[in-house]
């Protein structure tokens, strides 16, 4: 009796262990890294909101794999080495390119995957102006696609390096409407003064105020300034720039 | 041994076998039903209905049901969906925090692909058309009707979350020929869903049963011919304006095949024939808007809540305490001092922006007067309830706020105390619910709060109102409460008339709706044309049904969603803010004990409300398309 039990003790065991080897897959070592590019720049986005999206055909069932594209433009995703296709998905600042790219995953891999968008903005130079505590922008909009005007510029300042329209400091009055003409550089000025945005009937503003006290304190920010196309959800920014607030 | 035991068996088998030999193989089931038996009898269809009509879906409801659809992720009812958007916030148990920090919305909210309730409902019309030769056509056509009811029911709560779906009205059987291909069917036009229920409606209005003529006989509970036309009345009005204001975008969501997106040349169709069905319904003279009760506050809170006499509901969702069909809303969302369990409460909990929605009774908006015009000083209140005076009706209907009671109790509500320090004030508030401040002995922080971070009382300085049960002992788990979940009633007819008639340009008949349902919430001064505006009805939809599952779909139809709540700190429709009553401590100076008022972002808020052009239409699960490929995926996924 005790014999048995133990050569079937012995042989679940063996036909366990058996068992997980062929069960468990290494986990998918290849990074595919890259950048979205418009004539070789990278194009710089919101950080955590345009997405594109990796298919692996050849298999019964298909699920999409997820890629953030991060603020500077970049992307990565850790996958199997394989053929897949990349589909640059509606609702980043460019035109639809409706056409899927051919990405062959063997080890390392980078890409660079072109898109088309309706603005760049470059050649930003930010100031400080510590007489009146106010930050000035100058850059300059290249429009690319005339399909679509200017809605709105947006100025922003954040505490830390991820700068966009939702993580910033919520100062009133950061967006901007576009001036009548875009083709010269553009300046932009933005009071970083607590004093200046008091409490408002209905219009608490306290969070504000403090967020500009402590960046004051810090003495330092950070910059983007972004455009946004009329009728697409998504800006095209400048690269993030720190500011010295003294 | 072996031996004995096999005769043994032989020795009763031939024992049984004569006795079985008769009907052995034909016996009836004791446990199953057949096809005739269940489709013969009305009694077993009514409890099949019964199982039909407690599956229609809701964003909000009043209970916490999970019965998913094939691929989706949304339940079917979850009354802590009401505080992911505007009107409130989460106060209750902090696990829950997440909701007042909602980065952005999924783009999976709000999914909801329940085709096994489609085929239910196709199963019974087959069924009953096949097996049924026992029922009188009366009961045949009635039933028929209300199962086509609650298809196109639920083909409305697909079409407004999911944009076109497949439009299936027959079962689809599989024929194992190891092709499915036939039973894979492409996604509709968003049109044809909405047409899809706007016919069917006209063509079983005069089938459904359920009313005789007069109110007191007119189900609430089960469709008649007004519920069918409110349904309508509702889709139509979706329809219209989603071919309005959709074309009205930067850049319109669309689809090639029409999925998504509907041509505006069709708004004023959909908007006539949401205004039709909505006179109709009006002009039967069979609902009149409840006006029972002369104090105007309580009369708005029996016009949703009042089970007798209540002329007002057109279709709920019922529940009895004494049958046990029951829920625990008002044990979750009670106010906190009169809670009548040692936990709960406070969980949903209405936020600023929808209290100052609210107008005042003499038509000027309701914005809250906390500060002197030129902004130097506080207003002083002698009582809490002050500056909530001269607002709108609704106001006490839908929410308890500061100074006024529930269930005859008084809700005792104070954040803290303002101290005077001879220049400036200082704030002081109690780390704890009913403490005193040490130096007058008298009250600091009130049993119901509002405080900045206990959990279960409230944040915002609000408690709900609508909703909650009257009833004695109703908040306890060991009760619970029976309150009723309204799909449709009056009111929003009323809304769904002015907004369809505003749209065609009727001016004159828009301001008769809405005129009365400001006048029944104590409004004097009407409005006129002049003053009359799309952003006038929209906020009046926004307070006359708060919580009853509009606000979401509305800003959705009106295509502003993104607008509204656009992720912007700065944006203050984005942000939630409270309210928080103080009492002022400056001995000798006539100011003393008098109440101010600040208001804040509500403290235990975090991330601005947050929806993105892809949110308009929620994604379609992938094991979806992969059952069938013809399913396209929506705008933005």
């Amino acid at each position: 009796m005790r014999n048995k039990f133990f050569s079937l003790l012995s042989a679940a065991i063996l036909l366990f262990s058996a068992g997980c080897k062929k069960d468990n897959y290494e986990a998918p070592k290849s990074v595919l890294s890259g950048r979205v590019v418009f004539q070789k720049q990278a194009v710089n986005v919101r950080s955590n909101a345009v997405q594109l999206e990796l298919w692996q055909y050849g298999y019964k069932l298909l699920g999409k794999i997820p890629v953030y594209i991060a603020q500077d433009g970049t992307f990565s995703a850790e996958l199997f080495d394989g053929n897949y296709k990349l589909v640059r998905l509606a609702g980043g600042p460019w035109s639809n390119g409706t056409d899927s790219i051919d990405v062959k995953v063997d080890g390392a891999t980078t890409l660079d995957v072109p898109v088309d968008p309706y603005y760049m903005v470059g050649n930003e130079s930010f100031t400080f102006n510590k007489a009146d505590t106010t930050i000035r922008a100058i850059f300059k909009v290249s429009q690319l696609s005339s399909a679509k005007a200017i809605e709105k510029i947006s100025l922003n300042m954040g505490l830390t390096q991820i700068v966009d329209l939702t993580n910033r400091i919520p100062i009133t009055g950061d967006d901007f409407n576009p001036p009548s003409d875009i083709s010269q550089p553009i300046t932009l000025t933005l009071s970083v003064n607590p004093d200046r945005y008091p409490d408002q009937q209905g219009l608490n503003r306290a969070e504000l105020r403090r967020q500009l006290s402590m960046a004051l304190t810090k003495k330092y920010g950070y910059l983007r300034v972004g455009v946004k196309a009329a009728g697409v959800a998504e800006r095209t920014y400048t690269p993030v720039k720190m500011i010295t607030l003294q | 041994m072996k031996k004995v035991i096999f005769v043994f068996i032989l020795g009763i088998n031939i024992l049984l076998l004569p006795g079985c030999k008769k009907n052995w193989l034909d016996r009836e089931s004791k446990t199953l039903v057949t096809n005739e038996q269940v489709w013969n009898d009305p009694k077993q269809i009514l409890a099949l209905l019964g199982n039909y009509y407690d599956r229609l879906p809701t964003d909000l409801g009043l209970r916490d049901i999970n019965q998913n659809g094939n691929g989706s992720i949304t339940k079917q009812e979850q009354w802590r969906n009401m505080a992911n958007y505007d009107d409130a916030m989460w106060s209750g148990y902090s696990g829950e925090d997440g909701r007042n920090n909602i980065s952005s919305y999924a783009f999976s909210s709000w999914r909801y692909w329940d085709y096994t309730f489609i085929r239910d409902c196709n199963l019974a019309l087959e069924n009953m058309e096949k097996y049924g030769t026992a029922l009188s056509a009366a009961e045949k056509k009635q039933f028929t009707a209300e199962f086509r009811f609650l298809r196109a029911f639920m083909y409305f709560e697909m079409v407004k979350r999911m944009g076109g779906v497949p439009l299936v009205t027959k079962q689809l059987i599989y024929d194992y020929s190891g092709d499915p291909s036939p039973l894979q069917q492409p996604r509709a036009k968003e049109s044809e869903v909405y047409d899809f229920i706007g016919s069917e409606m006209d063509a079983i209005k005069v089938d459904l049963g359920n009313f005789d003529g007069t109110k007191s006989e007119a189900s609430y509970t089960r469709a008649n011919k007004y519920t069918a036309m409110a349904l309508k009345s509702r889709a139509m009005l979706y329809a219209g304006s989603l071919a309005k204001y959709n074309s009205q975008m930067a850049s319109p969501i669309t689809t090639p095949g029409g999925e998504v997106g509907i041509p505006a040349s069709k708004a004023n169709e959909y908007y006539q024939k949401s205004l039709d069905a909505s006179k109709e319904i009006i002009n039967s003279g069979i609902y009149s808007l409840y006006k029972s009760n002369p104090n105007l506050g309580e009369n708005f809170y029996e016009a949703i809540t009042k089970k007798t006499n209540n002329k007002e509901v057109i279709f709920v969702k019922d529940f009895l305490t004494s049958k046990a069909k029951k829920h625990g809303f008002s044990y979750d969302n009670i106010a906190r001092s009169i809670r009548e369990d040692n936990l709960g409460s406070s969980a949903v909990t209405p936020v600023l922006n929808l209290v100052e929605s609210f107008d005042y009774t003499d038509g000027t908006t309701g914005t809250l007067k906390t500060r002197t015009s030129d902004n130097s000083d506080f207003i002083y209140y002698d009582n809490l309830a002050d500056i909530f005076a001269n607002k709108d009706a609704r106001l006490y209907g839908t929410v308890i706020y500061p100074g006024t009671t529930f269930k005859g109790l008084p809700v005792q509500m104070q954040a803290g105390v303002m101290v005077w320090n001879g220049s400036s004030y200082t704030t002081v508030e109690g780390t704890d619910l009913s403490t005193n401040y040490q130096p007058d002995g008298k009250l600091l922080t009130g049993s119901a709060g509002p405080h900045r971070s206990i959990q279960e009382v409230s944040n915002t300085g609000f408690y709900l109102r609508k909703f909650i049960d009257p009833g004695a002992l109703t908040s306890s788990r060991g009760i619970q409460s029976d309150i009723w979940w309204i799909w449709f009633r009056l009111g929003e007819i009323y809304m769904n008339a002015t907004e369809a008639a505003f749209e065609l340009n009727q001016v004159t008949d828009a301001l008769t709706y809405i005129n009365a349902l400001r006048a029944r919430a104590g409004i004097t001064v009407p409005l006129t044309s002049d003053k009359l505006s799309i952003n006038k009805i929209r906020n009046e939809r926004r307070v006359e049904l708060a919580f009853e599952d509009h606000r979401l779909w509305d800003l959705k139809r009106w295509r502003v969603a993104h607008e509204v709540w656009n992720g912007d700190a700065g944006n203050p429709n984005a942000m939630l803010y409270a309210l928080y009553p103080y009492r002022v401590v400056r001995p000798g100076d006539p100011r003393d004990g008098k109440y101010v008022f600040v208001k804040l972002v509500a403290p235990r808020y975090k991330a601005p409300r947050f929806f993105q052009m892809g949110n308009y239409y929620s994604s379609i699960d992938q094991a979806v398309i992969n059952n069938n490929p013809k399913i396209i995926r929506n705008p933005f996924h």
